[in-house]
């Protein structure tokens, strides 16, 4: 080997284990994780003797500072959570690109949306009219616990609750996908390790705003149904849930919450022929119907006057959104088209 | 050819018009749903059903009742009572008068006699693949949703387009204008009857002399020559016969189809009947009054008038 490939050979080795740190000291993105010993990652959010609250922190509370990068008027992420919404605002210049600008967020958002929730191809900007916690306010953890346990158990959330803000949270100090607790805080001993995105993709894949349909990693999509469960366990449901009694007086008949519907079909012999062809060889998650973060979907008629597990029939309206991807009942219906 | 350029967007407009009226032909939650309907909402719960099928209810029977039973408050038509009510305001019918198909529980203010029964505690029929008076089960247990489709259907009052294994066509005859008091038969209304008591479905002319073989199957008698059958679908004046419908007989009248045929309809009501049978007529079933629409032999004599 002449000296000139001996040193190409050595250069493009050289490239690709800088590219393999590169990539899994990125895993979990800016500040949450990846660390080295002389990390300066900690004072973005940690003073050690000037904090403003608990655990050191710069801010007030947890959620507080997770919206001075997150948030509306945070600059250091392009994720807006708030609004939802996919922005470039910080200093990095992903590459390649981690979302769309100006796209609605996967997830949604905790105040508003950018969901074509009414499948008529208005996306623009609508307030939520359901979310999950993240400001440290409590309500009820629907389904938790065991079998005929009630209807759930109260629990406070905030954004800590699901996400580790120092990432590397999945054992072995490997990053996890959105930086997700395998056991979110209070929600009991189970463990879900869900493996990293890797590239990121921040907003849905539809540019029209319309949020039904998105496709996920299998896996993913299989192990977020059971990372859900982890506070919802009831909703675990798997493909013969809807014939089968559970013992539970409450989540007595369940729609299948994971998997791929087979023992469904195997049930009716075969798909049903009137099913949408769209979606009904799609795998199910808890995500093929709902959003992690917010929803503004409308609620009327039937779907508005749905009591909650708990038989309280307030509050009611829009407000029984329950982060649902479309208006009313248009997740059954663009599955079963009936 | 100017003309043929707007031919086709027409015919594109007119094929969506008449979708349109067939999508909210069935009214209520029962079908013509759009992307975002809220109908599924009415009877499902998707995490916390009580029933199979993920129905709000135990059971189809009970889900269907929590509307159109006697104390439903879903539906204007009171099934268990045989009557059309006014508690979601009217407007399709008369009120308190009796439902077309008869009642579950009560018609005419009096307890039924004999019911088709739909609460899933039967699953045999007469003459289904069998001979008439031998009975043979079901694919399934008999309930509301045996007949009806709950998710809507091109036939008459939401009945299912295939019924025990078996297509089933029903003319609509009043979808944009129902009518649950007026009878107003579809012609071809019997079809839903033969979908499980196919023995039953007799057509052949001069029926009552006339069952001999045709070695082709004997469609036209129900593919059972065993016994001689009445006729049904032919014209109500068939053997010199009175108009049961308009003329009847001491009062009492029978409804035909649109084309002033007979059908199972003319002598059965399809829910429940509080017929009376008494005599002769209890027998060859004790008490049976299988569904009839008059005491004893009534429905016999309003046409023939021995």
């Amino acid at each position: 080997m002449s000296s000139r490939w001996r040193w190409i050979v050595i250069l493009g080795l050289v490239m690709l284990a800088t590219a393999g740190v590169r990539q899994t000291a990125w895993a979990d993105n800016g500040p949450h994780g990846g660390y080295t010993p002389t990390t300066d990652a900690c004072a973005v959010c940690h003073r050690a003797h000037t904090a403003s609250g608990p655990n050191l922190l710069v801010a007030a509370s947890s959620t507080d500072l997770c919206l001075t990068c997150h948030g509306a008027a945070g600059a250091g992420a392009d994720t807006d959570v708030i609004n939802g919404v996919y922005l470039q605002r910080d200093a990095t210049a992903e590459s390649p690109a981690e979302g769309e600008v100006d796209r609605g967020l996967k997830a949604g958002g905790f105040q508003y949306a950018r969901m074509d929730t009414a499948w008529n191809g208005d996306a623009s900007p609508r307030p939520v009219t359901s979310a999950h916690l993240y400001d440290g306010g409590t309500g009820i953890a629907w389904g938790s616990g065991a079998l005929n346990s009630g209807p759930g158990a109260a629990m406070a959330l905030s954004c800590t609750s699901c996400h580790d803000p120092h990432g590397r949270a999945g054992g072995g100090n490997s990053p996890t996908y959105r930086i997700l607790r395998p056991t979110p805080i209070d929600s009991g001993t189970d463990t879900v390790i869900l493996a990293d995105e890797d590239p990121k993709q921040y907003t849905i894949a539809a540019a029209d705003g319309k949020y039904f349909g998105q496709d996920y990693d299998g896996t993913l999509y299989n192990n977020l149904a059971h990372w859900c469960a982890t506070c919802h366990d009831r909703y675990l449901a798997p493909d013969d849930a809807g014939h089968t009694n559970s013992g539970d007086s409450i989540f007595t008949y369940r729609h299948i919450a994971v998997g791929q519907g087979c023992g469904c079909h195997n049930l009716h012999g075969g798909p049903p022929a009137t099913g949408n062809p769209e979606f009904r060889h799609d795998p199910l998650s808890c995500l093929t119907c709902h959003v992690a973060h917010g929803s503004s979907a409308h609620m009327g008629g039937f779907a508005a006057q749905v009591a909650w597990p708990n038989r309280a029939t307030a509050p009611n309206g829009d407000a029984r959104s329950a982060l649902l991807r479309v208006d009313n009942r248009g997740t059954c219906q663009l599955c079963h088209d009936k | 050819m100017r003309w043929i350029r707007w031919l086709v967007p027409l015919l594109v407009l007119g094929l969506l018009v008449a979708l349109a009226g067939q999508a909210y032909a069935n009214g209520g939650p029962h079908g013509g749903y759009t992307a975002t309907t809220d109908a599924c909402a009415g009877c499902h719960r998707a995490h916390t059903a009580q029933g199979p099928n993920l129905l709000t209810a135990a059971s189809t029977y009970e889900l269907c009742m929590s509307c159109h039973g006697a104390a439903g408050t879903g539906a204007d038509t009171n099934v268990a009572d045989g009557v059309y009510t006014n508690r979601q305001g009217g407007g399709e019918g008369t009120v308190n008068d009796p439902l077309l198909g008869g009642g579950f529980v009560n018609y005419q203010t009096v307890a039924v006699t004999s019911i088709h029964d739909s609460d899933g505690t039967l699953s045999a029929a007469w003459g289904y693949g069998v001979a008439r008076g031998s009975t043979a089960n079901l694919p399934g247990a008999l309930t509301c949703g045996s007949c009806h489709d709950p998710h809507g259907s091109p036939n008459y009052r939401i009945l299912r387009e295939n019924i025990a294994g078996n297509a089933v066509t029903v003319d609509q005859v009043d979808e944009n204008n129902k009518n649950y008091t007026a009878e107003q038969w579809p012609d071809n209304v019997s079809n839903v009857c033969v979908a499980c008591h196919g023995a039953y479905h007799v057509t052949r002319a001069n029926s009552g002399e006339d069952n001999t073989d045709d070695n082709a199957g004997n469609v036209d008698y129900g593919g059972d020559i065993s016994t001689y059958a009445h006729r049904i679908g032919m014209n109500y004046s068939y053997d010199g016969n009175v108009d049961p419908e308009a003329t009847g007989y001491g009062g009492y009248t029978l409804p035909l189809t649109a084309s002033k045929n007979v059908a199972c309809q003319t002598c059965h009501l399809p829910h429940g009947t509080s017929a009376s049978m008494t005599a002769q007529a209890t027998a060859p079933f004790t008490n049976d009054s299988a569904l009839l629409r008059l005491d004893n032999r009534g429905v016999c004599e309003v046409c023939h008038q021995k």
